[in-house]
């Protein structure tokens, strides 16, 4: 009795093995037929159910790969898209200035770029990227498409100092453009400026423009300054109250145009 | 309980075998967890349990291959026969020995396998196995030997529990 359970102990594997064997080859030999399709039509509802939640798994996987590749996407083409609205801007102000020079028929202006500002709260100067090796002097003017933007008051080798006219120290000697009513125009504050020593009973109304006139020496005549935005008269008051709006957004300044001609220069090249 | 436990195993590899896997194929080659599972089951069992876990996983896989039913179940078994019978060797500690074991496992099986279903074509069938079945055969031997690595740093990990 013994010596048979050590037999099928040691041989239950062969058994097993046999038995596998001719259970396959029996399946292999059958083929397809009616039980083995209901057996694995049986197996396929039991397992499909569980490979389908991992296979949701999987699909989480590849949803997230592509939810970062389309972040990433969208990261490159918002920096692409930033960067050409930025190249049309520069484009729109760079013709803008370019039809300045067309109008006003300056051939020695230089241009400049913007590379600081004043770090105070009032702002009264910037700093350009042009000196006196580009040919800058004092009090030369500075102007944009939009107009006069103030002159330099200090040059170095390859900046300059340049005093805007939102510095209450740089009043401009001004003319309204449809009636010729002279005044001097002075940076009060925020952004108004106001066009002082206007007799009560010049002919000065809202929405005149106004721009230099040329007198003090230091700024050309005929650039623009800004528009009148309020006109308070008085008759007690021997002078008009005058609030101008300024043409120049000094608060957005990048470049700027350098006239390299200053009114004294032309009146003695004239001569 | 251990048998409960291969079970789950051999249901896992199967399911992962049948699905995630393609996410770590090399080209088209993936390791066959189905073996490396039976190669486990073969460590701890030997012949007898390795046997049947061998034509219980092929005959499962088999379902799905309608046209040569029974053809898994026929060379899991003898291979995992084959495994069990090497478990009794000294040798099987070794790590090396055990990626080699694994490695002719999957390449016997692939032979068995593609000469059978192409039968009588046994150009075709080596080209399979060289195409196919050696690649398997190296990918499940790498896999297999650092899950083994794996598992005997766990292993060393564990601390030592005195008898009474």
């Amino acid at each position: 009795m013994s010596r048979l359970v050590f037999w099928t102990d040691r041989s239950r594997q062969f058994v097993v093995l046999s038995c596998a064997v001719i259970v396959s080859t029996v399946l292999l030999s059958i083929g397809r037929n009616q039980k083995t399709f209901v057996a694995r039509a049986m197996t396929i509802s039991i397992l499909a159910p569980v490979q389908k939640s991992v296979s949701l798994a999987s699909q989480f996987w590849d949803v997230y790969l592509q939810n970062r590749r389309l972040r990433r996407l969208n990261t490159e083409l918002s920096l692409e898209n930033q960067m050409l609205r930025e190249a049309q801007l520069e484009n729109l102000r760079l013709r803008q200035l370019l039809s300045f020079r067309e109008r006003e028929k300056l051939t020695s202006i230089l241009l400049a770029e913007v590379i600081a500002r004043e770090p105070s709260r009032q702002m009264n100067s910037i700093l350009i990227g042009c000196g006196i090796r580009q040919g800058l002097e004092k009090n030369m003017s500075v102007v944009t498409s939009q107009g006069l933007v103030g002159r330099v008051v200090e040059v170095y080798p390859n900046t300059a100092l340049v005093q805007i006219l939102m510095d209450r120290n740089c009043p401009v000697s001004a003319i309204i453009h449809r009636s010729r009513v002279s005044g001097i125009l002075t940076y009060e504050e925020g952004t108004a400026f106001g066009l002082k020593n206007v007799l009560w009973r010049m002919d000065v109304a809202k929405g005149d423009t106004v721009i230099s006139s040329g007198l003090g020496g230091i700024f050309p005549k005929g650039l623009q300054l800004g528009w009148v935005n309020e006109v308070t008269s008085n008759p007690r008051e021997l002078f008009k109250e005058i609030v101008v709006e300024p043409s120049v957004d000094f608060n957005s300044l990048e470049e700027v145009f350098v006239l390299l001609n200053t009114p004294e220069k032309v009146e003695e090249e004239q001569e | 309980m251990r048998f409960l436990r291969y079970f789950f195993l051999a249901a896992i590899a199967l399911i992962l075998q049948s699905t995630l896997l393609k996410l770590v194929a090399v080209g088209h080659i993936q390791p066959d967890l189905v073996l490396l599972v039976l190669f486990y089951i073969a460590l701890m069992e030997g012949s007898f349990g390795a046997t049947i876990a061998g034509f219980c996983t092929g005959l499962v896989q088999d379902i799905y291959a309608p046209e040569t039913l029974g053809l898994n179940a026929l060379c899991k078994s003898l291979v995992a026969f084959g495994l069990g019978y090497c478990q009794r060797g000294v040798f099987m500690e070794s790590l090396v020995a055990r990626a080699l074991i694994l490695f002719s496992a999957v390449l016997t099986h692939d032979i068995l396998y593609f000469v059978i279903s192409v039968w009588p074509d046994l150009n075709g069938a080596l080209r399979l196995v060289v195409r196919a079945g050696l690649p398997t055969a190296l990918y499940t031997a790498i896999l297999g030997y650092v899950i083994f690595y794996l598992m005997g740093r766990k292993e060393k990990a564990r601390p030592i529990q005195e008898s009474p």
